[in-house]
């Protein structure tokens, strides 16, 4: 059995140190309650044409399907203006269900936030 | 219900309320002030008219004492003539100590017997007396008496001048039509003032009670104009304050019934779709389990005949909730349902469910998919998964567990026009032995949460499902399953949906 944490959830957006390419801190629980919150604090990133977007998913310890499904609305609109996310630090719970889902196939991820940002230039 | 009968009402105003206590309180005082000055008035004119009456018969007696004793008649008529040239001399006559009028302004009364006015008495006093009666023509009159004494000592007669009063009644009357004018005017203003006054004053109330009728019939944007900063103003702007957080707790309600009834219609919409009874079939038992969240989801089970030996069972996690998610739900059953007799693999079935829904599905919404074909007499299940949880093989008599996964997994269906999916997505077969428990499920069985918020998960599960002993059947297990569910959440809400098949060999 796995602990999971209460339904909150904190974003933080910050530079990532490579011009253009935007961090997204984010710590709690992504479910239905707080993929509203998630989901209106991303539009104000994307209004601000910020489309290259690194979320960094180390502080997250559940992920519902309805997040998954807000990470793949994102996915589709970052692209249309040639950007993209990368999911970075993934905690195993998050893991197995990125790849129950096969979502590797769609998103790219990686260990690191520092292989996440260098993925950008590449 | 108690009848409580109406209560008549009489409208009274508040300003004609106002006026009349002002009308009142200024007609009083202005009476209560006019008639104590105009007593003074009346006696300062008595005194004054009283002195003049005096010093005229003090006159008559030091001019009229010689030709009294001289009886010189004309000296007297000339005497009496010149003192009724005074304004408001009613009479003025002398009479001699016998009492006999010796010289009055009426000749004819010239020898006759003097008549005093009732009530009067012979002067005894030599600084005379005055006294009011009553004369039968001039109305009240001042009787001005003063006696004619000789050396000092005897007294030779009397002098009696008659003042009328009429002057003073005239002046004070006057005095009073004046002052009633005056008073008049004063009220008029009053009325006048104080139905301003009263006006301006319950402006604001009136502001007040057409807000409070506004807000009554449902005008909830109503808002009641500003006014000065005094105690009514500050009502005002309570009120304000007031209907602005009543619109808002209003408009959240509807929101909240209006989600609620959205809620009731996808849980209607879901409990119409889930099989009314588990199927039948030789040499198994099938038991169901379905849980909806509060916040209903897009779970779902199915079963249906493919043909005589062949039943297709379907575990479906539609993402979201709501009657989006129920309404993707519906269709895709329906879709599954068509499409499953056209294909002889469980993959082929998935390829074209996922071909016919992702053109169609908003941004970012999909389903995960288990779909599973049971062939009776062979006893072999093959199935398919699309980014759906893996079915769960137990044995408790063999003690045999295995997590009936595909690797690679394949993406759910509704994301991808076909290329990854087709690539992915694959069948594996198992043959089913005696006393086998399959069960499928979607995540709201091993994601369901204790107090220390802790997953069921897939090891409680199967735990479960070994303890529960050969002799249980499929529809023991789900109760079983069912109990430890509750069990293990305690009062902790359930958040997501919960749907389970399980399939028991005999």
């Amino acid at each position: 059995m796995s602990a999971r944490k209460d339904g909150s959830i904190q974003v933080e957006f910050r530079e990532a140190g490579v011009p253009g390419i935007t961090r997204v801190d984010i710590t709690g629980v992504v479910d239905t309650g707080t993929t509203l919150i998630l989901d209106e604090r991303l539009a104000v990133v994307l209004r601000e044409q910020q489309y290259k977007l690194v979320l960094n998913l180390e502080k997250v310890s559940y992920v519902s399907s309805a997040g998954w499904g807000l990470f793949i609305s994102l996915l589709h609109k970052t692209r249309e203006h040639n950007g993209d996310i990368k999911l970075a630090a993934m905690t195993n719970e998050v893991k197995n269900v990125f790849n129950l889902l096969a979502f590797s196939n769609l998103i790219y991820s990686y260990k690191t936030l520092e292989e996440a940002v260098a993925a950008f230039d590449r | 219900m108690e009848n409580t009968p109406k209560r008549e009402t009489r409208k009274s105003s508040v300003k004609v309320e106002f006026a009349l206590w002002v009308m009142l309180f200024l007609g009083a005082t202005i009476l209560v002030l006019t008639s104590f000055t105009l007593s003074q008035e009346r006696e300062a004119l008595t005194r004054e008219v009283t002195r003049r009456g005096l010093a005229l018969a003090q006159y008559v007696a030091t001019h009229g004492q010689d030709p009294f004793l001289t009886n010189d008649k004309l000296m007297l008529a000339t005497l009496v003539g010149d003192v009724m040239k005074n304004e408001d001399m009613v009479y003025a006559l002398m009479v001699d100590r016998n009492g006999r009028v010796v010289a009055s302004d009426k000749s004819d009364l010239i020898g006759s017997a003097y008549v005093r006015p009732p009530g009067d008495y012979p002067l005894d006093r030599p600084s005379g007396r005055t006294f009011t009666w009553r004369h039968p023509l001039a109305g009240l009159v001042i009787d001005v008496g003063i006696p004619l004494i000789l050396q000092g000592t005897t007294k030779i007669g009397e002098v009696h001048l008659g003042v009328s009063r009429s002057t003073i009644d005239r002046v004070v009357n006057q005095a009073w039509r004046q002052v009633m004018l005056v008073a008049f005017i004063f009220l008029s203003g009053g009325l006048l003032g104080s139905f301003v006054l009263v006006t301006f004053v319950l402006r604001p109330v009136s502001e007040l009670t057409k807000g409070a009728q506004a807000i009554g019939a449902g005008y909830l944007n109503y808002q009641i104009p500003a006014m000065r900063n005094n105690e009514l103003g500050q009502l005002a702007v309570t009120f304000n304050r007031m209907t602005r957080e009543l619109k808002i707790a209003t408009e959240r309600a509807l929101e909240q019934e209006r989600i609620k009834k959205e809620l009731q219609l996808a849980h209607q919409i879901q409990q119409t779709l889930l099989p009314k009874q588990t199927p039948e079939a030789a040499g198994f038992s099938f038991g169901t389990l379905y849980r909806a969240a509060k916040e209903v989801g897009g779970d779902y089970y199915d079963f249906f005949w493919l043909d005589k030996t062949k039943l297709g069972m379907v575990v479906a996690d539609v993402c979201g909730k709501g009657v989006p998610a129920a309404m993707l739900m519906s269709m895709a059953r329906s879709m599954l349902k068509s499409i499953a007799r056209n294909y002889t693999t469980p993959s082929e079935v998935l390829k074209e469910l996922n071909r016919l829904l992702s053109g169609d599905l908003k941004n970012g919404m999909f389903i995960t998919v288990l779909y599973a074909v049971l062939d009776v007499p062979k006893k072999t299940l093959t199935y398919a998964l699309a980014g759906h949880n893996p079915g769960l093989l137990v044995n408790p008599r063999s003690h045999k567990a295995k997590s009936l996964s595909c690797e690679p997994p394949c993406l759910p269906v509704g994301l991808d026009r076909g290329a990854i999916f087709e690539k992915l997505i694959q069948d594996k077969k198992i043959t089913l032995a005696p006393h086998d428990v399959v069960v499928l499920y979607t995540d709201g069985v091993t994601e369901a949460m204790n107090a220390e918020r802790e997953e069921f998960g897939e090891s409680g599960l199967q735990a479960c499902l070994e303890g529960q002993g050969v002799e249980a059947d499929a529809a023991a297990l789900i109760q079983a399953l069912d109990g430890q569910l509750t069990k293990f959440c305690g009062d902790i809400p359930q958040n997501d949906d919960i749907a389970a098949i399980i399939l028991q060999v005999d």
